[in-house]
């Protein structure tokens, strides 16, 4: 492809980008003990990026042959000549910097070298497993593995490449009892998705957990439902990431704040002179964007446009400091931002997302929590998830939870529910767990952009408390 | 983009060397498109997306019976290394699959009818965008994607059956707004630019923009009633696609369509559902080749007829196959007109709120059927069938048997398509036919 740089140079194409990825994928599904489906793929493409009179314009292509490259060069300048008459912003090469870097994965297993058979006869264990009663009507066990190689290359010096090992799972049961039928899964769907191989799914801690996921499925069937009260509310880390996801992570893309998102997802509450001012959160508010934690979902060295990845905080003592801007997004908005412009393959253009986004935690232990709490509710494991198109009112409902009165966890709840506004449940943030109940999780599904793209975004948060909260639970 | 000789000239090398006891499949996916991101009637983002993948789909007859594995990979077109490529991906696969344990609701592949479907379009060319577009919207506050170029889908099995669908079309997704951020969502699709067509359709969104431009109104929480236009009915109905017309959600107790199937529950005796191909907008064959039927009546006044039943459910829970995809999703849904006079809405409405579009929904208890979601864009309240200002954004929770059943009072005589402008991995085939609705009663909680 490295003719494609002098072939630009004789057209006088100010720059050209070439990001090739090469992806393979292997997902495996076992349902009640018999494999439901063994699916590998190989994905090889490449975003052709040009930049004239100040637009960005782009072809991406599979077709990977002189010819098909040479229309796809053709493509991208035609796109972007056409798009400067009438262009949003003028850029220019500052955002996109030369970047000389390397980056792997720490893997210790990789899957694609494990005959497919080991795999499939653990997730069929896996599933025989779950089988603690016979209300369980339905096992089910997905795990999808990806390798990816992305490189980097511009006519102005970018030489890099990251290879990228994913590894995203899920375990579930449904019981029914009486016509109650309730679902369990391991922390949420696919919540276990992170950076490495194997040694990150296979433990004794998954086989103690799929047991109890069935168990709980079969007592929540008769369960009480959550109370209908305002209350102090306990997250556990797997919900946490749905609450930092959606209610802090989207309203904080600079993108989006500046309206690019608005036909899709929707705009923000959040305003570009709200950063250095708002107080978003209670002081015990502590977020940070962090590709840096190996194993975790979405790390990386550099972006999609070449900017170094490192560890910001958004949120400090509640306080907003600073968004999700990559260096396009910086340079439209006048503001700071973080390495953040990515895409999901090679078919589409990066925007700004979620890396890592995370809690960092606070001094308080899950003990001290629960015994601070007269009547509450804890609540653990995302199950429906929806807020408003400026991130301000939303409805979270999650798979399990315990009552807690008088300091201690006392009955199981089914149905449980929760709503609130963004910025006063925040400011509700009355205890923050030690590093002792952190925990990490992630989703390769985090769906933005026009056109959608879904990729991959980690969090981890430790537990949280926060106060006067409206749960509630279902109907009949 | 290939060509559907090509493809099954290409298959066909591949069939060559199968053995007695194996079975391939192909399957292609393909698009050429534009794709311009819109932002304060601008471009933000520009550009175009050249992709082809082939699925293999491969089986091996064994003594225990039937062991499956598929791969799929991006072809570059090169015919010679493409055919070495999946010549490869087809090696791998029968090592994988020889240690694959049986899987007991794989299907062999079937004999049938072959299809093929090919539409032109007369789509505008990238140096046309700007002028046709770009120009038309200046002076106004427009967010949005303009897609449009060449799609398709095809299939063929070594035992011979075929299927090709491939379309030209286009769909330029947008919302205008306001100073004071109050918007209107608008879409235009089709497979030839009509720019007097779109000057309309511009006009008649800035007309009903500029009619909200009162100050927002706070609505109560509880029951309020309330008309849904066609896209608020088909945020609704796409819940339909969410594991509940699914026979395998059905099975595993998830849907809240059980309650249909068991009898225990139905929905108004005015509202009827089916799966209707008639239009050939949507390819009407699955992956595995089969043919959905022409016309298939899901709910007919209020009670199951059928649900979407995949081959491998078909299997699985001994049920006829209706044709649906693997996935058991709506591909071409349809909801019967009714006598609500569309031009009479407000009127019939009467004190209410009138619900342009909904946003962002999802189960709040999916086996009793319950949904949150939020309000959005042109929403109004309604006073004595008069607009008197557009809503606030609010939270909404109900269920599928209240809004879909009692609470159903009426269903608009004319219905609309709403085509998929999905873009998720590649540009979305499919939509929905839908009219608008009247409802007796729309629970707000937040």
């Amino acid at each position: 492809m490295d003719h494609l740089f002098a072939l630009a140079k004789s057209q006088n194409i100010e720059w050209l980008g070439l990001r090739r990825v090469r992806e393979k994928t292997l997902s495996i599904s076992v349902k009640d003990s018999e494999l439901e489906s063994y699916s590998r793929g190989e994905t090889d493409g490449v975003f052709i990026e040009v930049l004239v009179n100040g637009q960005f314009g782009y072809a991406a292509t599979s077709n990977l042959t002189n010819d098909g490259l040479v229309r796809a060069l053709e493509n991208a300048r035609l796109r972007a000549t056409e798009g400067s008459k009438l262009k949003s912003f003028s850029f220019d090469l500052s955002v996109r910097p030369v970047v000389q870097k390397r980056y792997q994965s720490s893997v210790l297993r990789s899957p694609f070298k494990v005959e497919a058979r080991e795999i499939v006869d653990q997730m069929r264990k896996l599933t025989d497993l779950m089988k603690v009663a016979s209300a369980i009507k339905r096992r089910q066990a997905r795990i999808q593995f990806v390798e990816s190689e992305v490189t980097m290359k511009s006519s102005s010096g970018s030489d890099a490449t990251q290879e990228f090992s994913w590894i995203a799972t899920n375990s579930e049961a449904i019981a029914e009892k009486d016509g109650s039928v309730q679902k369990r899964t391991d922390s949420g769907f696919s919540a276990r998705s992170y950076q490495g191989g194997l040694e990150l799914w296979w433990n004794p801690q998954l086989e103690e957990r799929v047991k109890r996921l069935a168990e709980e499925a079969v007592e929540l069937t008769t369960a009480e439902q959550c109370c209908d009260m305002t209350t102090s509310l306990v997250l556990m880390p797997d919900q946490m990431m749905l609450q930092i996801h959606e209610s802090v992570g989207h309203p904080l893309e600079i993108d989006r704040i500046l309206g690019d998102e608005r036909n899709y997802a929707g705009w923000s509450f959040i305003k570009k002179e709200d950063f250095g001012i708002l107080q978003y959160g209670s002081p015990l508010m502590n977020i940070s964007f962090d590709p840096t934690q190996t194993s975790e979902f979405a790390s990386y060295a550099f972006d999609d446009i070449g900017a170094v990845a490192q560890k910001e905080f958004l949120i400090q003592d509640g306080k907003l400091l600073r968004g999700l801007g990559s260096l396009e997004s910086q340079k439209r908005s006048g503001l700071k931002g973080v390495a953040t412009q990515r895409a999901s393959l090679w078919n589409r253009p990066p925007i700004d997302r979620m890396a890592n986004l995370n809690m960092e935690p606070g001094t308080s232990s899950r003990q001290q929590m629960i015994e601070s709490i007269e009547s509450g509710v804890l609540m653990e494991s995302n199950r429906s998830w929806s807020i408003d198109d400026y991130r301000n009112k939303f409805q979270f409902g999650c798979e399990f939870a315990k009552k807690i009165e008088n300091g201690k966890l006392t009955k199981t709840l089914r149905n449980p529910n929760y709503r609130g506004i963004t910025n006063p449940f925040w400011r509700g943030l009355k205890m923050v767990g030690d590093s002792a109940t952190m925990d990490v999780f992630g989703t390769p599904y985090c769906g933005k952009g026009e056109p959608n793209q879904a990729i991959r975004v980690g969090h981890a948060s430790p537990i949280c408390l926060f106060e006067n909260v409206e749960v509630f639970g279902g109907v009949g | 983009m290939i060509l559907q000789d090509d493809f099954y000239k290409l298959a066909k090398r591949l069939f060559d060397g199968l053995h007695l006891n194996e079975y391939l499949s192909l399957g292609i996916a393909a698009e050429a498109s534009d794709f311009v991101r819109f932002n304060h009637s601008r471009v933000r983002q520009t550009g175009s997306v050249e992709e082809t993948s082939i699925t293999l789909t491969y089986l091996l007859e064994t003594k225990d019976g039937l062991r499956k594995a598929t791969s799929c990979r991006t072809i570059t077109l090169n015919p010679d290394s493409d055919l070495k490529a999946l010549q490869t991906s087809l090696d791998d696969l029968r090592k994988i699959t020889a240690s694959l344990p049986t899987d007991p609701f794989a299907e062999r592949p079937f004999e049938g009818v072959s299809s093929t479907i090919h539409s032109k379009g007369q789509l505008l060319r990238p140096d046309e965008l700007g002028e046709m577009i770009l120009k038309p919207l200046q002076g106004l506050d427009v967010a949005g994607l303009y897609a449009g170029g060449r799609i398709l889908r095809g299939m063929i099995h070594n035992l011979g059956l075929s299927h090709w669908f491939e379309t030209e079309t286009f769909s330029f997704d947008f919302s205008l707004f306001d100073e004071s951020q109050r918007a209107v969502k608008e879409l235009y699709a089709g497979n030839s630019w009509k720019a007097a067509y779109f000057q309309e359709k511009l006009e008649r969104s800035n007309k009903l923009l500029a009619g909200l431009g009162k100050p927002k109104i706070n609505t109560p929480r509880g029951k309020h009633r309330a008309y849904f236009a066609p896209s608020a009915v088909n945020s609704i109905l796409e819940m339909f696609s969410w594991g509940a017309l699914s026979e395998a959600s059905i099975q595993n107790g998830e849907s809240p369509l059980r309650k249909l199937r068991e009898e225990s529950q139905f929905l108004s005796n005015k509202f009827s559902l089916s799966e209707d191909f008639r239009s050939n907008l949507v390819p009407r064959f699955t992956g595995e080749g089969e043919l959905a039927p022409d016309f298939l009546p899901l709910i007919s006044e209020g009670r199951l007829k059928s649900t979407l039943v995949s081959r491998r459910s078909a299997k699985e829970f001994r049920r006829p196959s209706t044709g649906a995809s693997s996935s058991e999703s709506l591909r071409s849904a349809s909801i019967k007109a009714g006598d609500l006079n569309d031009q009479d809405a407000m009127k019939r409405l009467g004190d209410g709120l009138w619900i342009s579009d909904l946003h962002y929904l999802n189960w709040s208890d999916q086996p009793l059927g319950r949904i949150t979601g939020l309000t959005r864009y042109a929403c109004m309240k309604i006073e004595n069938g008069i607009p008197v200002g557009p809503l606030e954004t609010m939270r909404f929770d109900d269920t599928l048997f209240s809004l879909l059943g009692d609470e159903l009072e009426a269903v608009g005589s004319k219905t609309s398509w709403i085509p998929d402008t999905g873009t998720y991995e590649m540009r979305a085939l499919g939509g929905a036919e839908v009219p608008g609705m009247l409802l007796k009663s729309f629970n707000l909680t937040l």
